[in-house]
């Protein structure tokens, strides 16, 4: 209301004016008409004096005027019941109706000049009394002696068939909400009749804590809502999904309520009160109506988004939480759980490095069809994520120590078998602290991908193309930090696939297709990383199209001859480049995949897309699981000494010379059983003396990623060590082949390699040479 | 984009038009009750309809039904303002194919966004 207010602010008073003007005019006009009441077939009279009722309660609601509301609230009601009987009334009837037109004006009177009808109260509450007597007698007419042998029976008798009413339709349908529920809504409907107004809420009892949990539990609600509906949609027999919908909007409207919102509690209601149509089959899930009820909860997620922004903007200190199993918007939320499935995470979460071939493909369910494990009732404990930030950190320091003191320089050359079975245990045991701390951050992808279902349905509808979207693997667990980042580039890549992967209808028919396009999306593990990939049927890209655009862009830096599939394909990741003829609201500004690439970059992780034209595109997001720890392999080159994450090893040996063959460009390579691998000199990398140039003197190490392989060669291998990831520090800025740096064993400080990098700058080096 | 504004109630249409006013709407024109609507819809073809529910001559309802069974209007969206409390007249005006209802009194936050609801789908 106050937000209404400030809008007209500047013209208030003219337009309450207005309004008492209009309210006057229309009493006058229509007072003449209450006498036809008395005669028959009086329907179009009643529908006017109903109307002057009506339309003054609708714009009371406007300008505050909570006692006009309710006397026409009251008179309205009255009205709709005459209305419904459409028979010759009374002259008691008759009479207070003109009562009420009296009434009305004098209140209009005084809202002329006071702008406010507060003053009006007490005489209200008599008037309302009058008017609600009247209903009763209209509905029972031949009671009407009760009325005056047992007055207070008869006042008290509208609230209590309105209980019966209410609880009566909803047994009737077998609609699950509680009972209490039930009564306190009616209470509330029955107190608003009243003359007593909701006080204005007490701003000490809504502690911002309150607020967050309300929030957390809002978005909750919302998620759940959302997936009911999109799963009504499709299957609308599926009709036990409206009760459960109705009772997380039930919840919504009274949570809301009691929070004071009043925008949000009312958007509710017009859920509900939809869903109640649904449920009495007034109104059918068709896609019109799914559409409007997605819509209002769209708008009272934008409201709570902004709720969110306020309350964080609000409280300086973070009070981000930690929990719900469908955690989705609310950034602020990780899980812990307690269930024996945590324990499955810890060993199947490749971070452990025990099996880091790994890879756990989980069949692939219809989005219909994986609604169950939503359901599973997790035993969980909310913690800010504050805390856990925390306790991260600490177990951080606490592995650099573990290595500091098991590998101290004081121990060489000792023979301590004591110490070492401790230091053994010690290890132990804080690598078990390490996998606890990760799994507690680890979260399903579940509540994102389950985004995704309403994103590709709004899409498509607005497309005007049918997209029926597969999802697997919705149980994969990922770093929650990581979670947040890949919701956007994923945004993009769906709605790029229904806007331009997806034919249209005809299209598809033309090229023999189903008229229903499918996209996959899938995630699993694979390693250290989770492979996130999107999968449509659609038109697949046309490289000559690409690099045409490419070249008109300018974007085109090698020849295109030199350029594979893939690497043409990527190209639809550079800044600028948009292939859409047409350019939509949807996708194909140009903007938006470079978005994804940066974010994807930013988590270290990479992308790739293949595609077959006619067949359709399949994007694939490799991402590590988790930025903060690494196993890891320490090299030494001369004084210094670089980390290798270990799972990107495949082999170290010292080499024959027979293995390494200089090429006539003068590129170093070496066979390895069947396949010539080029070497990279680290020394001659990071312009540093190593003990040896000799590459026989040196260890040979090869990596591989992305199905590349290139052979590293350093003087000699150190030791394996748990790396804790830090970050170079903005001053430094971005260093080839670098991602970060580690405390060492010793105190010292390692370089940390990128392999991707590493790779890529052999690949350049090779096409320099080439070239 | 050109908005219709039909309510029966002057103050009504004041409170709507000032809203869209406030969200940098000025393209809009104003009509009386459903016929007042048709007819204006003759002479400028709005792209968005707000329509009241209750009014004389031809409601909101009825002017709903009148715009989607004429083919050269059928597709432009229509939000219906309307009070609550009346669910018949909810169903009633969904089944008649309103994009969108709001209900009395709205702030302009919620207009707003009931709105680009009905925009983005």
């Amino acid at each position: 209301m106050s937000e209404n207010m400030k809008i007209l602010d500047s013209d208030t008073r003219e337009m309450i004016t207005q309004f008492v003007s209009e309210g006057l005019d229309s009493l006058d006009t229509n007072e003449p008409y209450v006498e036809y009441l008395r005669e028959y077939d009086n329907s179009e009279h009643v529908n006017a004096i109903f109307r002057v009722f009506h339309t003054l309660k609708g714009l009371s609601g406007f300008f505050d005027l909570k006692i006009t509301k309710k006397v026409t609230h009251e008179a309205e009601t009255l009205l709709d019941l005459i209305r419904k009987q459409n028979k010759p009334q009374n002259e008691d009837t008759i009479t207070v109706i003109f009562q009420t037109f009296d009434f009305l004006r004098d209140i209009l009177y005084k809202v002329s000049t006071d702008f406010t009808d507060e003053s009006a109260g007490i005489i209200a509450e008599d008037m309302i009394l009058i008017l609600k007597d009247c209903l009763e007698k209209v509905k029972n007419p031949i009671n009407i002696e009760d009325y005056f042998s047992e007055d207070s029976y008869m006042l008290k008798e509208p609230s209590t068939e309105i209980v019966e009413e209410v609880l009566e339709s909803d047994s009737n349908s077998g609609l699950n909400i509680n009972l209490d529920d039930v009564n306190e809504e009616v209470i509330e409907e029955v107190s608003n009749s009243n003359i007593t107004f909701e006080s204005e809420f007490d701003d000490s009892i809504l502690t911002d804590e309150l607020l967050d949990q309300f929030l957390v539990n809002a978005f909750e609600l919302i998620d759940l809502v959302d997936k009911n509906l999109i799963e009504l949609e499709k299957n609308p027999d599926n009709t036990k999904l409206i009760p459960e919908t109705f009772g997380a909007v039930h919840s919504l409207k009274g949570n809301s309520g009691f929070m004071g919102l009043s925008e949000i509690e009312d958007l509710a209601m017009d859920m509900e009160t939809i869903l109640d149509s649904l449920r009495s089959g007034d109104l059918t899930p068709e896609p019109h109506i799914i559409t409007i009820i997605l819509s209002n909860s769209e708008i009272i997620r934008n409201l709570l988004d902004t709720l969110q922004e306020k309350s964080s903007a609000h409280t300086k200190k973070e009070n981000k939480y930690i929990e719900s199993p469908t955690p989705v918007n609310t950034n602020e939320i990780v899980e812990i759980s307690e269930t024996p499935k945590t324990e499955n995470k810890v060993q199947k979460s490749p971070i452990a490095p025990v099996d880091n071939s790994a890879t756990f493909t989980p069949k692939e369910v219809d989005a219909n069809a994986g609604q169950h494990s939503a359901h599973i009732q997790k035993k969980d404990i909310r913690v800010e994520t504050i805390k856990i930030d925390k306790l991260f950190d600490l177990v951080g320091e606490l592995i650099t120590i573990e290595a500091m003191v098991t590998n101290n320089p004081d121990l060489i050359g000792l023979d301590l078998p004591n110490f070492n079975k401790s230091a053994n245990m010690l290890n132990k045991i804080t690598r078990e602290l390490q996998e606890i701390s990760m799994s507690i951050r680890m979260m399903p992808l579940e509540g994102t991908f389950n985004k995704m279902k309403r994103l590709v349905r709004d899409v498509s509808i607005k497309m005007n193309k049918k997209v029926n979207l597969l999802i697997s693997g919705a149980d994969t667990e990922m770093d929650k930090n990581v979670i947040d980042e890949i919701a956007d580039p994923l945004v993009h890549l769906l709605r790029n696939s229904v806007d331009h992967g997806i034919e249209n209808i005809e299209q598809r028919i033309a090229n023999g297709k189903s008229e229903i396009g499918t996209i996959k999306l899938g995630a699993k593990y694979e390693g250290n990383e989770i492979l996130i990939t999107i999968e449509d049927d659609g038109a697949g890209i046309i490289r000559d199209k690409i690099l045409a655009k490419a070249e008109e862009k300018g974007i085109l830096k090698v020849s295109p001859d030199l350029m594979s599939d893939k690497d043409v394909f990527k190209l639809i990741f550079e800044p600028g480049f948009s292939t859409a003829a047409q350019i939509t609201d949807i996708s194909g500004r140009g903007v938006g995949m470079d978005v994804v690439k940066k974010n994807i970059e930013k988590l270290h992780g990479s992308i790739d897309v293949d595609s077959i034209a006619g067949k359709g595109t399949k994007i694939t997001l490799r991402i590590p699981l988790t930025l903060a720890i690494m196993e890891s392999m320490i090299i030494r080159i001369g004084e210094s000494r670089y980390a290798l994450p270990i799972l990107a090893i495949n082999e170290s040996f010292r080499s024959l010379n027979t293995n390494i063959t200089v090429t006539m460009d003068g590129l170093e390579v070496i066979k390895v059983r069947n396949d010539v691998l080029p070497i990279i000199r680290l020394h001659d990398q990071f312009d540093i003396e190593p003990d040896s140039k000799n590459l026989l003197d040196g260890i040979m190490i090869i990596i591989e990623a992305k199905n590349k392989k290139v052979c590293l060669f350093a003087d000699e291998i150190v030791g394996q060590q748990q790396a804790v990831v830090k970050g170079l520090g903005d001053y430094i800025g971005k260093v080839p082949g670098v991602t970060g740096c580690m405390i060492l064993g010793d105190g010292g400080i390692g370089l940390i390699l990128d392999i991707d990098g590493l790779l890529e700058m052999s690949e350049n080096t090779l096409l320099l040479k080439v070239s | 984009m050109k908005y219709l504004v039909v309510d029966d109630s002057p103050t009504m249409r004041r409170i709507v038009i000032n809203a869209l006013k406030s969200f940098g709407i000025e393209d809009i024109i104003e009509a009386e009750d459903g016929i007042d609507g048709l007819n204006k819809m003759k002479d400028s073809k709005p792209e968005f309809i707000i329509t009241d529910w209750n009014m004389p001559n031809m409601n909101g309802l009825e002017f709903t039904k009148a715009v989607r069974g004429n083919p050269e209007y059928a597709s432009i969206p229509i939000l219906m303002v309307t009070t609550r409390g009346l669910k018949q007249d909810i169903i009633e005006a969904l089944q008649a194919k309103v994009n969108n209802y709001v209900v009395k009194p709205f702030t302009p936050l919620v207009l707003k966004e009931k709105i680009g609801a009905i925009l983005k789908t």
